[in-house]
């Protein structure tokens, strides 16, 4: 027993310690670039490496609460490049941003309804059903799309396109700020509301929390809304943004945003995670995409880095749980 | 066995004031409860003020039939009520809406949540007694509502912050009693309630078990040890194999009495 006590508070500090780490992991990795090349901590680099995060900062914080309470949302990426593709489509076909927003929003509900009711009531593998539904998702878009992005480019889709491309006080992107609002308000929302307890507590002992009261089935099924539909919600910002709905979004950036909540430090086993910290990870993980450019190295070096980077903040996880 | 071992044993499952109005209210009854193999035809009630023991051989069914009851498990038949009232329970969110409370007998799989602090799994079976404007949760009512609650039942740790996992056994049992007494359960289904803790906190156990009672509780109370169910119930319901084969009052009782339903079905 006494073995037992100096484990759990050796457990205790490492916990205590480990936001401190991810942080200084960033400030760390912001000088090693900015020694390297000091145009790299310039404003305007540093707003663009932020703008370019924004889709992969949005599934973020879904994938977080779909992590914390012990799941996987493998098709949020595709879901995002669906959101992106049907608000476009409604705007080609309608020119109400009203109906193109809704359209998104209705893909990302129906998507997350779907997952979460196959996770919740038939009790299916979350990773593998996601994953199934990605496969799913990523056939329709192509036989849709042949692959084509949808334009937004011109005049007549500027009533889409001006929310994307608008600057705030002239200096910060209009991605940017709803990034930060939605990040603060499911970290309150995670923090003081019950459902967002409840999310916590699946996750930590889904068997005792389901004992205690606490309804299992909208835990479950309300993390993959969240996850979907702010990944249509990201597509549809991305596409507002560039002016264009690419097929090809939703290649990458599950993965980017699954790696950037581990690399936060959510726990892998479940119950434990912060969206502040998870924050970071993405901030961590697109300045080192942003940094290697600037040092111009090409490309293929990135996603070296990124593995290295979340083979890191896996180990560290590995050893924390050993108790 | 020493008589001063026995003497100990007095004072271990210490002693319930006398209730008097005991035999009078029918707090939980139970009707007809079936679930396959695990259970057949199982009945019971369990008056305000009153603990029910019930005891069994490991594999009688004691266990399926009140996660049954609980709504932990699905059944395939049985009826519930509860002060009177027919209660609908297929869920344990139902059941603690009735007013039951469930302290299972695998504290560290079910029971606890053991990486996670202790005024979270002490607020988790009563999160709204810990909310406060709009309904949002308050922290300082938090760490208010778990301070009280580890006062109480005299939880032994560094404070409420620290994790459940680092508790001694007797104290984690006390954590997963306190946390639905807390919540204000009329029912209380304890399963093996002492196994695996120290004597100290056992008697502790017993304790709060007796006081349940003379407040008005009901407790449902399953146990593989014979002292204890002797030594703790007013009346005692002895299963085997699914079956209940005897119901008896807990008046001059032997252990041999009990033991002879226990074999035989």
């Amino acid at each position: 027993m006494t073995l037992n006590k100096g484990k759990s508070l050796k457990t205790l500090s490492r916990e205590q310690i480990q936001p401190a780490i991810i942080i200084l992991t960033l400030v760390v990795v912001i000088l090693i670039f900015t020694a390297i090349n000091s145009s790299f901590l310039s404003f305007a680099n540093l707003h663009s490496v932020l703008l370019t995060a924004v889709p992969v900062g949005l599934i973020a914080i879904g994938e977080c609460a779909a992590i914390m309470s012990g799941y996987f949302d493998m098709s949020a990426g595709m879901v995002a490049a669906m959101g992106g593709l049907a608000a476009a489509s409604v705007m080609h076909a309608n020119g109400s941003v009203v109906l193109a927003l809704l359209a998104g929003l209705a893909v990302g509900l129906i998507c997350g309804l779907l997952a979460g009711m196959c996770v919740s009531y038939l009790g299916l593998n979350a990773f593998i059903t996601t994953y199934a539904m990605q496969e799913i998702y990523r056939g329709i878009i192509y036989v849709f799309t042949d692959g084509f992005p949808i334009s937004l480019f011109g005049a007549d889709y500027s009533a889409y396109t001006k929310w994307g491309q608008m600057k705030i006080l002239n200096f910060l992107q209009f991605p940017i700020l709803v990034l930060i609002i939605v990040y603060a308000l499911v970290a309150l929302f995670l923090k003081y509301r019950k459902l967002g307890r409840s999310i916590y507590l699946v996750g930590s002992n889904a068997k005792c929390a389901k004992i205690c009261g606490i309804n299992l089935h909208l835990v479950q099924v309300f993390v993959f809304l969240l996850c979907d539909v702010l990944a249509a919600f990201a597509g549809m910002l991305y596409a507002s943004r560039i002016g264009s709905a690419p097929a090809f979004l939703g290649e990458t950036i599950v993965m980017e945003a699954i790696a950037a909540t581990i690399v936060g430090g959510t726990s892998l086993a479940g119950g434990k995670g912060n969206l502040g910290l998870t924050f970071v990870g993405v901030c961590i993980i697109y300045v080192v995409k942003n940094g290697l450019i600037m040092c111009g190295l090409p490309d293929f070096y990135q996603y070296i880095a990124i593995g290295a980077i979340l083979f890191i903040a896996v180990m560290m996880q590995a050893d924390r749980k050993k108790h | 066995m020493l008589p001063s071992a026995q003497q100990d044993n007095l004072n271990l499952f210490g002693q319930k004031k006398e209730v008097s109005d005991v035999q009078d209210a029918i707090a939980l009854k139970a009707t007809n409860f079936s679930h396959g193999k695990f259970y057949q035809d199982v009945s019971i009630e369990v008056h305000k003020g009153e603990i029910l023991g019930m005891y069994g051989l490991v594999g009688a069914g004691r266990t399926e039939f009140v996660r049954g009851l609980f709504g932990v498990d699905p059944k395939d038949s049985g009826e519930v009520e509860i002060g009177g009232k027919k209660a609908v329970i297929k869920s344990p969110r139902q059941a603690i809406r009735a007013g039951i409370g469930f302290v299972t007998e695998n504290r560290r799989e079910e029971g606890l949540m053991l990486g996670s602090s202790l005024k979270w799994n002490l607020s988790m079976t009563n999160l709204k007694a810990i909310t406060g404007w709009g309904g949002n949760l308050n922290m300082k009512k938090e760490n208010e509502y778990a301070a009280k609650c580890m006062q109480i039942f005299r939880v032994k740790a560094t404070g409420y912050n620290m994790k459940a996992g680092g508790l001694s056994g007797g104290n984690q049992q006390k954590v997963v009693l306190a946390k639905w007494v807390m919540a204000d359960c009329d029912v209380l289904i304890v399963d093996e309630p002492t196994r695996g803790i120290d004597v100290g906190a056992k008697a502790e156990v017993y304790q709060s078990l007796h006081q349940l009672a003379e407040q008005g509780k009901a407790i449902i109370m399953v146990s593989s040890e014979l002292p204890e169910i002797l030594g703790v119930s007013d009346r005692i319901v002895v299963m085997c194999e699914g079956k209940i084969t005897a119901e008896l009052e807990n008046k001059n009782l032997s252990e041999e009495d009990v033991i002879h339903y226990a074999f035989s079905s």
